[in-house]
């Protein structure tokens, strides 16, 4: 990427400028991917992304460059260019780099250089294929997508942390058309991990197929969603897509300075049921959203933001620490070097409760059971949502009746976590991708919860 | 024998954000990066990367011919062969002055949309956030079968966050404008627009369940529309992927919609001379009085179905290869006045913004949305309503559009989409 001559010269230009923080992120990401659909394999690619950000922080002003190039030549105008937004009268500051100690470790990328094997990926594609295929005779189309990408960085910066990480992920998406008799429905599932201590997780492609194919073929069955408010059991099976939506982007620090985020001045308030613990934790090993450091340098750890209901912390980077005088939590995020970093989840979930499933879905008169959940929108300043259901079961005095399709679940953040009642022990993860600005890679889980009322959007009354 | 195609992006956009009041972001990007493609037998490798060294290129390269055999006969790997027409009026599409605008520039088109939305109403204070990016890109493409083709294209955008606060209740509301030459830059409209939907929402209630008419906003009747972009492509329509699937030539909507896509709109932001393949670009009528005309094809898939590229092949960047995507997709205005179409309804519903579109499954055309807007009572916009759904399927919805007004607006979605408001006469509205 760029020496360390390069780095030393180009903070040195970005010193004499009026920022009180400077920072470089340089970035080298090789991607592997292939595409499975109609049985044929097509749109195999390997691609390169490489360049440097330069950032400036003033008050509460970011100035930011980029470039696609490690040329010193190129590096050192664009640093020129960008210190004259903060233009100032210091004098050039020689800089010395301290690497950190912290986990320059490359035996993260081992596995994967097997996995991104055009072979192999050739291979694993087409046996989600064959797995989806054989478990049914409805099913008419699958699609399948593996991605594998090697993410080198390297960030340093005027408070003297100079550190590098590899990031090394996969995953694997499948898409299962089913029909019968003109009705056609889909089901989906993925799998995604990020390295951790040189082993990645073994994906099991059959079982992510089958789930997938299963999906579909239950979709086909599957009755109209009603329409209506009724209590909604939300299965640990459906990943934490919900806490991720309806919670957390309101506890990003940037949305609580913003003033748009409906938890802004509430620290140490009671936010939640008694029952409810939120944590975020970007040092789960190989959940998707895992790193050694942030995209600031910083370690990540595991934060408690909500506990037994209250307000505990938000999630920061520094520019928001800095502003709200709270600690540094390991959560900068930036898509690549194309973006300035910004307070993002890593790996969030609802803690385990004590309460048993089979319990939890006795105790319903009437009421939906979802586990699957696929996408959603949020408004952070008043909390409202929308989440799509793409797996659910009507609960009628206790017991799981049919399948139902075709609803998406609104209702409003805060008010779902001050009203969930009941919360089981069977924490469950998924991966997913939040979009922010820009797009980041995330771990989402919760235990099965109860939620006494919430909006169901269906068809039928 | 083996066929080569090489495009290169390079583009150089500038951007500012501005928070109540306050600059808080400037950002200059300078985003080259190219990618290579070759095709041989039907198959085809491709690669992408930002890396123009001698051994970057030849590295490049090597990964697409690498990848090459897994590409299984495919005819979406077709280079086309035809020959190019030299282009004939401008497309309005590169103003040389947008290259020239500085980041002061920037600030002011921002202090106007601010001091456009402040006008709007009490409650509203500063716009919470607005953004303004300008830019412009230079796209290079040749490959084997034809010669270098270069276009160039200039962009200005803005966005805007307004937050009304009645002291009960917050509303948000975001807008956006965009246009290729400075002339056509509204910046006063995107700040009066947002605050204006901001403040319409203060007070929102919930309503009961009951099937309802509705009227669309142009924007969401645009962002309807996006979502139907996937129904119209051939790739789609050959794999069994749309529910138009075997329906050419057959009737999918009322008789008074009208579906275009045109490459060649002069001033438009998805405008261009040739598609991603080098095809030259058209106007294909996809949907004419209701019923299913056209796919939009590129090479490979119009041969695979005997029909001839509509010039929709369409890369996302420099790290997609060319798949099939709209141009500019608008349904064709019809002659009704807005304010008249909302004074026919007797018990209805506006339809102001949707939450949860990009959830809505194009495979089936079942959708499910969130959903704010206005009461429409006796022909009068009475009460602001929000925590309600709007549940049904695609073609269901576009067999009972019952009418199209004259005011159609364009919005960059998934592709670059323009829409009327339109009335839909029988919905779920869940509450």
């Amino acid at each position: 990427m760029i020496d360390d001559s390069t780095a030393c010269e180009l903070l040195g230009i970005l010193s004499a400028s009026d920022a009180r923080f400077f920072e470089i992120f340089a970035e080298h990401s090789v991607r592997t991917e292939g595409l499975l659909d109609s049985q044929k394999i097509g749109n195999m690619c390997i691609g390169l992304d490489a360049g440097v950000g330069l950032r400036l922080i003033k008050g509460q002003r970011t100035a930011y460059a980029y470039i696609n190039s490690f040329d010193r030549h190129l590096l050192r105008n664009c640093a020129k260019q960008l210190a004259d937004a903060f233009k100032g009268k210091k004098p050039y500051r020689d800089f010395n780099l301290n690497y950190s100690s912290a986990d320059i470790d490359r035996s993260n990328t081992k596995a994967l250089h097997r996995e991104n094997d055009v072979d192999n990926i050739s291979n694993v594609l087409h046996s989600l294929d064959r797995a989806a295929r054989s478990s049914s005779g409805l099913i008419k189309q699958v699609t399948a997508r593996y991605a594998g990408v090697e993410q080198q960085i390297f960030i340093a910066n005027s408070d003297g942390v100079a550190v590098e990480d590899v990031r090394t992920r996969s995953r694997h998406d499948i898409n299962v058309i089913a029909q019968i008799s003109g009705n056609t429905q889909t089901g989906y599932e993925s799998a995604a991990a990020t390295v951790d201590r040189g082993h990645l997780r073994q994906t099991n492609l059959s079982n992510l197929a089958r789930t997938a194919a299963r999906r579909a073929v239950d979709m086909l069955s599957a009755k109209p969603a009603p329409a209506g408010k009724m209590m909604v059991v939300l299965s640990g099976k459906a990943g934490g897509t919900m806490i991720h939506e309806a919670c957390g982007h309101g506890l990003e620090a940037d949305f609580i300075h913003r003033g748009v985020s409906c938890f802004a001045d509430r620290l140490n308030q009671q936010v939640a049921s008694p029952l409810i613990t939120v944590v975020d934790d970007g040092s789960l090993a190989h959940r998707y959203g895992f790193m050694n450091v942030d995209d600031e340098g910083t370690k990540t750890r595991k934060n408690v933001l909500i506990a037994g209901g209250i307000l505990k912390t938000f999630m920061t980077d520094r520019l928001h620490a800095s502003l709200l005088d709270i600690p540094l939590t390991g959560n900068a995020r930036r898509e690549s070097y194309r973006n300035k970093p910004v307070p993002r989840m890593t790996n969030t979930y609802i803690g385990p409760g004590h309460s048993k499933l089979a319990d939890i879905i006795t105790s319903v008169e009437q009421g939906l059971l979802v586990v699957k959940i696929e996408g959603g929108q949020v408004n952070p300043v008043n909390g409202d949502f929308v989440f799509k259901i793409t797996e659910g079961y009507l609960l009628k005095k206790g017991r799981i009746q049919e399948a139902v399709r075709g609803a998406i679940l609104s209702g409003n953040g805060p008010e779902v976590l001050r009203t969930i009642d009941m919360v089981a022990n069977d924490l469950s993860f998924m991966p997913g991708l939040c979009g922010k600005e820009d797009e980041v890679p995330v771990g989402h889980g919760q235990p099965t919860i109860r939620i006494p009322d919430l909006l169901v959007g269906g068809q039928s009354s | 024998m083996a066929c080569g195609e090489v495009f290169l992006s390079a583009a150089d956009y500038q951007q500012i954000i501005i928070r109540r009041g306050q600059v808080t972001d400037t950002k200059t990007s300078l985003n080259k990066g190219y990618s290579v493609r070759v095709v041989e037998a039907g198959k085809a490798g491709f690669a992408y990367s930002t890396d123009l060294s001698n051994a970057g290129i030849n590295r490049t390269i090597d990964h697409a011919q690498k990848v090459l055999p897994y590409g299984d006969s495919e005819a979406a790997n077709m280079l086309p062969t035809r020959k190019i027409q030299p282009w004939q009026k401008s497309l309005h599409n590169f103003d040389r002055r947008i290259k020239d605008l500085t980041v002061a520039d920037l600030i002011n088109f921002a202090g106007d949309i601010e001091e456009a939305a402040g006008r709007v109403h009490k409650s509203i204070k500063d716009p919470e956030s607005v953004g303004i990016s300008a830019g412009t890109e230079e796209t290079y493409l040749v490959s084997t079968h034809i010669p270098l083709l270069k276009e160039t294209f200039s962009y200005i955008g803005g966005n805007a966050n307004c937050i009304g606060d009645d002291g009960r209740q917050r509303a948000a509301a975001s807008y956006m404008g965009y246009a290729c030459d400075l002339d056509d830059f509204q910046p006063a409209t995107i700040g009066s627009e947002t605050a204006r939907r901001a403040s319409v929402l203060l007070g929102a209630t919930t309503i009961t369940s009951g099937r309802r008419e509705i009227v669309l906003d142009p924007y969401v009747s645009c962002q309807f529309l996006g979502f139907m972009a996937p129904l119209f492509s051939a790739e789609n329509g050959f794999k069994a992927k749309s529910p138009l699937t075997g329906k050419l030539g057959q009737s999918m909507a009322s008789p008074i919609l009208t579906i275009v896509d045109d490459g060649l709109m002069p001033g438009r932001i998805a405008s261009s001379y040739y598609d991603a393949e080098g095809v030259p670009t058209r106007k294909t009528v996809v949907v004419d009085k209701g019923t299913f005309q056209s796919y939009l094809y590129n090479t490979g898939y119009a041969l695979k179905l005997g029909a001839e590229s509509t010039g929709n092949a369409s890369r996302v960047s420099y790290k997609t290869p060319p798949a099939i995507s709209p141009s500019n997709l608008y349904i064709l205005p019809g002659k009704t006045d807005k304010n008249g179409l909302v004074k026919l309804i007797d018990h209805g519903l506006y339809v102001l913004n949707v939450m949860g579109m990009h959830t809505a499954n194009p495979v089936s055309g079942d959708f499910s949305l969130g959903v704010q807007g206005i009461l429409i009572e006796k022909g009068e916009l009475t009460k602001p309503v929000k925590g309600i759904t709007l549940t049904g399927n695609l073609i269901d919805f576009l067999n009972n559009i019952s009418s199209i007004a004259d005011d159609p607006q364009f919005f960059l979605l998934n592709a670059h989409i323009g829409a009327p408001t339109i009335h839909v006469s029988d919905v779920m509205v869940g509450g």
